[in-house]
């Protein structure tokens, strides 16, 4: 019993010290957005700005990408006291996180069937940018929850699939949280 | 890893921290000598411009034909010097190498929090190395757009040889370089963060690491919006946005379709980064020498927990003073005061820390072994290249000496000669740690004076020259009829500067040969108290063969009742009282 305490305790201090790495990584991620987001404050006061009008799908995507973090974050409790539970809810977040990918790229469609390719305004670099930065951020976190649905339907016992999955979701839902952000700077620019 | 593991595995392919250290320190060395050729190139055309060099005209025929420097070549030396000084020798030998060497070792941690980031950070650094000097030998040569990269001509691919491939190769190699830097930083948080020994409170330890500790939480802050910046240039560049591109601008006769981007964007974000990166860089310097003196002069270091709180300090102010490097770009008066006010507060934290050094320094025995040199250097280089930052920070007269020869001469002081210094101090006094043996002292010695001395003359007599208004980046001051007479002082500056490069040749000389014929080093052979002189030299992997307990502070030098003069942290109250 108190070997199994003992390690119990060593998975949680390397859990520990990967959720220190994470959030010094979400860190980073917050500074990158924070750094297009004043250059799009500058780049908008310098005269020739124009309005883009963002594709509807949009905010379809903003629902699909919501749900997502409301199914993982659902799956991960679920899965703390019976991984087996959590799997359709991390298998709907895969679906609903590929679909928000796609609807991006129909999103980027819509725009330059209106006309409005990368250097036609700034309002539309900034747009094709910062979604497109977003998106390659979004595509590493998805591989990440597809690691964390092989774990989850795998048959091997993991006493580290709680933190696994928190990490995963604690890096999901500040996704989310950065294109509602992103969406609403978007949107006032 | 276990002992069993391949010569590949243990010493290419590597995820030991001291291993990956030393693959840094390497890699920065073998860069410093790129960046070393480039600067006496840069010295040759200065002290003798449009002088014939027949062999080098062979050697660099695109560069220099016929043997004479071409003025383009010349803007690619400077911009290349720069970036592989900065980026590729000193945040490689001195923040990733060192950082990586000491960190785990000083913390009593058995590796770096995530060794096998680690690992990779160092590959991607090697690449990015690589890239960077690769781009020499793509059409049109290296980025020569200065290591700044301003837009408009770092934006505009026709604008120069250099902004072709060469700048999007110089591009490509900052984001690998970004990359690699953030994978180093995040675990040396982490690493501090987590994985210290039982004991080692944040307030007993060591000043390096504390410093490393507050430089990688800058780095990790500050470079992303470098990389903002550099995707959205690369987009001006490739993709045909205005990000940085204003209208209206005329390349070989044809006006250019961008439109009202704004070049001072640019110059922002990269000083965003740019000045806190001077402090990634000079941080650990102190820290270093911090954590040197108390070990040559067997005292216990001056005003620890102040010290302390200025690198903090230093810190947090570092990423609000970035607009002093941008007096002269027509930014309101009322930003200048306020940019002027902020850099003047940060010389209290950082005159706190130069008071903090010689403070550790008064009333000691000081032994004048060759890292202590290298480390009271850095006092002198410190205290002279901070006192003409006072004049840079000040946005009156920065308005005269911007983009003169003082600004050159004052950041070689700080970034360049401070960092260098203790570059050496490093190597010279954790050199017995990682190979199990001395460098010679007194090649040592001859090699410090060879050093200091012609790198303080070099970049003190361009403080005069700056005043005497010789701007920088200028191929050939013999152009201009206010400048010639400058020209004695440049050859002064090359002769110099020649002599500098030589004395390297003796620390080239002494490393290798001591690597295979040094004096054998014990695991402590400085008697110093840090937890790294408690484990055998060079350190088993796991560093130690059972993680050690601390029992107090990393300077506990001349205490009462130990029997000898220094006292390891590891050592129990019980046999020798705590200093509180």
């Amino acid at each position: 019993m108190s070997i199994a305490v003992a390690a119990d305790h060593d998975v949680a201090r390397r859990w520990h010290v990967r959720d220190v790495g994470l959030w010094m990584f979400l860190g980073t991620i917050a500074m990158l957005f924070a750094a297009f987001t004043s250059a799009l404050i500058v780049r908008r006061s310098t005269g020739d700005w124009a309005d883009v009008h963002l594709p509807l799908i949009l905010w379809v995507n903003t629902a699909v990408l919501v749900i997502s973090s409301a199914t993982l974050e659902r799956g991960r409790r679920l899965g703390v006291t019976d991984r087996r539970r959590a799997v359709p809810w991390v298998a709907a977040t895969c679906v609903l996180g590929s679909l928000f990918f796609a609807g991006q790229i129909e999103a980027w469609r819509e725009l330059s069937r209106l006309g409005f390719y990368l250097p036609t305004t700034p309002a539309a670099s900034f747009f094709y940018v910062l979604t497109g930065v977003h998106v390659v951020h979004l595509v590493a976190a998805l591989v990440c929850v597809g690691v964390l649905l092989g774990r989850t339907v795998s048959s091997r016992a993991s006493r580290e699939w709680p933190y696994a999955a928190g990490a995963v979701s604690t890096f999901w839902h500040f996704l989310t949280g950065v294109w509602i952000y992103l969406l609403a700077v978007l949107q006032a620019a | 890893m276990s002992h069993h593991d391949s010569f590949l595995r243990r010493y290419v392919f590597s995820t030991d921290h001291k291993i990956i250290g030393i693959q840094y320190i390497l890699t920065g060395l073998a860069m410093a000598v790129v960046g070393g050729a480039l600067a006496a190139l840069i010295r040759l055309q200065l002290g003798w411009p449009s002088q014939q060099w027949p062999a080098l005209g062979r050697l660099l025929p695109a560069g220099m034909p016929g043997g004479v420097m071409t003025p383009e070549f010349y803007m690619s030396l400077v911009t290349m010097h720069g970036t592989i000084m900065v980026f590729f020798f000193i945040s490689y030998v001195l923040v990733s190498g060192f950082g990586n060497y000491l960190v785990p070792l000083q913390v009593g941690a058995r590796d770096m929090a995530f060794p096998l980031l680690n690992m990779l950070s160092y590959w991607i650094a090697l690449l990015a190395a690589l890239v960077i000097v690769g781009s020499f030998f793509v059409e049109g040569g290296a980025a020569a757009a200065g290591w700044t990269a301003y837009p408009p001509l770092s934006a505009i691919a026709s604008a120069m040889p250099g902004s072709g491939a060469g700048q999007t190769l110089w591009l490509l190699s900052m984001a690998l370089f970004i990359a690699s830097f953030t994978m180093s930083g995040l675990n040396i948080v982490a690493t501090v963060f987590s994985v210290r020994a039982p004991g080692m409170w944040m307030m007993r330890m060591p000043l390096t690491v504390w410093s490393y500790f507050i430089s990688a939480i800058m780095g990790l802050l500050a470079f992303p919006p470098l990389t903002a910046a550099a995707i959205m240039l690369l987009f001006d560049r490739h993709f045909g946005t205005s990000f940085f591109l204003p209208s209206g601008l005329i390349v070989a006769g044809r006006v250019l379709e961008h439109q009202g981007g704004s070049p001072l964007l640019w110059q922002h974000l990269f000083w965003f980064l740019g000045h806190p990166e001077v402090y990634v860089l000079i941080l650990p310097a102190l820290g270093i020498a911090l954590d040197i003196f108390p070990v040559f002069s067997r005292k216990p270091v001056f005003g620890y927990r102040v010290s302390v709180y200025s690198l903090i300090a230093v810190g947090v102010l570092s990423m609000v003073v970035w607009g002093h490097h941008m007096f002269v770009s027509g930014m309101s008066p009322f930003s200048g005061e306020y940019f002027t006010l902020s850099t003047m507060l940060i010389t209290i934290p950082m005159t706190i820390i130069g008071v903090n050094m010689l403070g550790s320094l008064w009333g000691a025995r000081i032994t004048l072994a060759t890292p202590m040199l290298f480390a009271l250097g850095i006092i002198a280089l410190f205290g002279v290249g901070g006192f003409g930052g006072l004049f840079l920070g000040n946005a009156t007269a920065d308005m005269q000496l911007h983009d003169t020869y003082f600004v050159v001469g004052h950041f070689h002081l700080m970034i360049g000669g401070v960092t260098l210094l203790a570059t050496f101090a490093a190597i010279y006094y954790w050199f017995p740690k990682m190979f199990g043996r001395f460098m010679n002292e007194r090649l040592g010695k001859v090699h410090f004076w060879l050093t200091f001395l012609p790198f303080f003359l070099i970049f003190f007599m361009q403080h005069f020259l700056g005043l005497q208004g010789a701007p920088r980046r200028y191929y050939a001051f013999t152009t201009y009829e206010y400048l010639r007479e400058t020209l004695v002082q440049n050859v002064a500056i090359s002769h110099t500067a020649f002599l500098l490069i030589a004395g390297q040749v003796l620390f080239a000389v002494n490393f290798v040969w001591s690597l295979i014929a040094g004096r054998a080093a014990s695991a402590n052979p400085w008697q110093a108290t840090t937890l790294e002189w408690e484990t055998s030299s060079p350190p088993p992997h796991g560093n130690f063969v059972q993680v050690p307990i601390v029992h107090r502070w990393a300077y506990e030098y001349a205490a009462e009742g130990a029997s000898e003069d220094y006292t390891p942290q590891t050592v129990p109250a019980s046999r020798v009282a705590v200093t509180p």
